[in-house]
């Protein structure tokens, strides 16, 4: 009200992402990847919240279940921030206490749609980041891999919650479902991927990240903006040389910090 | 120097493939000669055929093979299903099921000490064990090695009768209720292996795959 008409403030961050479908389930063309994300403008310190899930593949609703949880998590990131008071910083919304509220807010909204018998067929992992200024909160369910740079070195946050075997992890839905949280400060790049891509991007052997997989992507995004590579991230997911090693659903958030504008 | 289409250099983690390990362990004991023998040996040959035309589960799948008529041999150890060939197999004597099973418990013991101590990925392994008859060896032990494996997901054990197997045995040897293969329905049940290793195999994601039922009206085996 009465600011008159100040020019849009450009999104402090430069993001693109993209799901592409599995190959593995020939008759079943549906993705049971998930991502929701946002930034809340407008205030001293601009907020990047980004949900990324991945619907069980044995799960009926996996699909469900994973859309729903990115959808109820970020809503209820987003209330906690601009609860905050003035501050609205993630520091003190969504520390690990925070973020064990969200987790609590999508339990309950699967267990409101499933009912007990169907909370199973609901399952799905969740990977939650949220960065302003001044912090990034961190929370994991189960696989897949939240990737931040952090004093010039590539780090994930969590290394993936699979148990012994590949094809095992843990799920939202289950009744300790092992969230893993963490409160760093602020990181000029960060990532989000889907356990199909994990192959790829992690080194098991280093338990670490391939520096050369994500130094590669966030060349182009240092280059072009995040719509303009959107359809190109797509086709390098969907790309022969990705899809000779994985068949599986692929998700990959990039976000990559602005420089301060003037 | 950069590339004309996005993304075209960016660079993979050089993970070897993750590794889904099958052991069979086949009852070649006397009562197996002739037909039986022959068709078994026809659905290994299957098997390899099936896997090996896939692209991911011939990377992935490791298969290795023992066999137990008069004693317990490793005809194969673990192999991955592009250098895997089958065995030749040849009925002799009785049937040390007790036996064959503890080896197969150790295989996939060591097979996992040696996927982790070079940072390979892997899957649970199957034991699939076959036999027409009952053992002949004290086997009380290694089926309550087998059920403790299984209750603590160390493995998945699957247990087929031919003809006038003892399923009795097999049922305190396997949680998975054991399956009686219909007639020589070999190829159905090979068939039915390498799907299901095929699908596991690519399950990269996060857990179990749902297995088509082999006790179907129209499949290979009866419960």
């Amino acid at each position: 009200m009465g600011q008159g008409l100040k020019p849009p403030r450009p999104s402090r961050w430069n993001r693109v992402h993209a799901v592409v479908a599995g190959t593995h389930r020939g008759d079943i063309a549906t993705v049971q990847d998930a991502v929701a994300l946002t930034e809340i403008g407008g205030s001293a310190s601009p907020t990047l919240l980004v949900a990324v899930a991945d619907g069980a593949g044995s799960a009926l609703h996996g699909q469900a279940g994973a859309r729903l949880a990115v959808a109820t998590a970020l809503a209820t990131m987003r209330g906690r921030v601009l609860r905050a008071g003035r501050s609205r910083s993630v520091r003190s919304a969504l520390d690990g206490a925070g973020m064990a509220r969200v987790l609590a807010a999508v339990q309950r909204a699967l267990y409101r749609i499933a009912g007990p018998d169907a909370l199973r067929e609901h399952a799905t992992t969740l990977l939650l980041v949220a960065a302003d200024d001044d912090a990034t909160a961190c929370a994991q369910v189960g696989d897949g891999a939240i990737v931040v740079r952090d004093e010039g070195a590539w780090r994930a946050v969590f290394w993936p919650d699979q148990g012994e075997y590949l094809n095992t992890t843990r799920f939202v839905t289950e009744a300790d479902p092992g969230l893993r949280t963490a409160l760093l400060g602020p990181v000029p790049a960060l990532a989000l991927l889907t356990d199909g891509l994990q192959t790829l991007a992690l080194d098991y052997a280093a338990r670490a990240p391939h520096p050369p997989f994500f130094a590669g992507l966030f060349a182009e995004l240092e280059r072009f903006d995040g719509p303009v590579l959107a359809p190109a991230l797509a086709d390098f997911l969907a790309s022969p040389g990705v899809r000779a090693r994985t068949d599986d659903d692929l998700t990959l958030v990039l976000a990559l910090r602005r420089p301060p504008a003037c | 120097m950069t590339s004309q289409i996005p993304f075209a250099a960016v660079e993979f983690a050089a993970n070897p493939e993750p590794r889904c390990p099958c052991v069979l362990a086949l009852d070649t004991s006397a009562s197996m000669a002739g037909p039986r023998l022959q068709e078994l040996q026809a659905g290994l040959s299957q098997l390899k055929d099936e896997l090996a035309a896939d692209p991911l589960a011939r990377k992935r799948v490791e298969l290795a093979v023992l066999s137990f008529g008069g004693s317990v041999r490793l005809l194969t150890d673990f192999t991955t299903v592009d250098a895997f060939e089958p065995p030749l197999l040849r009925a002799d004597g009785l049937t040390p099921m007790g036996g064959a099973i503890a080896a197969a418990l150790d295989l996939v013991k060591a097979r996992k000490q040696i996927y982790r101590s070079n940072g390979v990925a892997y899957y649970r392994p199957w034991v699939f064990l076959l036999t027409d008859g009952e053992p002949n060896d004290q086997w009380q032990g290694s089926a309550h090695a087998v059920r403790d494996a299984e209750q603590n997901r160390q493995l998945a054990f699957f247990a087929v009768g031919i003809g006038d197997a003892n399923l009795d045995v097999l049922r305190q040897v396997s949680l998975r209720a054991p399956l009686l293969l219909k007639g020589l329905r070999f190829r159905e049940m090979f068939q039915w292996l390498s799907s299901s290793l095929k699908s596991v195999s690519h399950s990269g994601l996060t857990d179990e795959t749902r297995l088509e039922n082999p006790a179907a009206p129209d499949g290979w085996a009866k419960v």
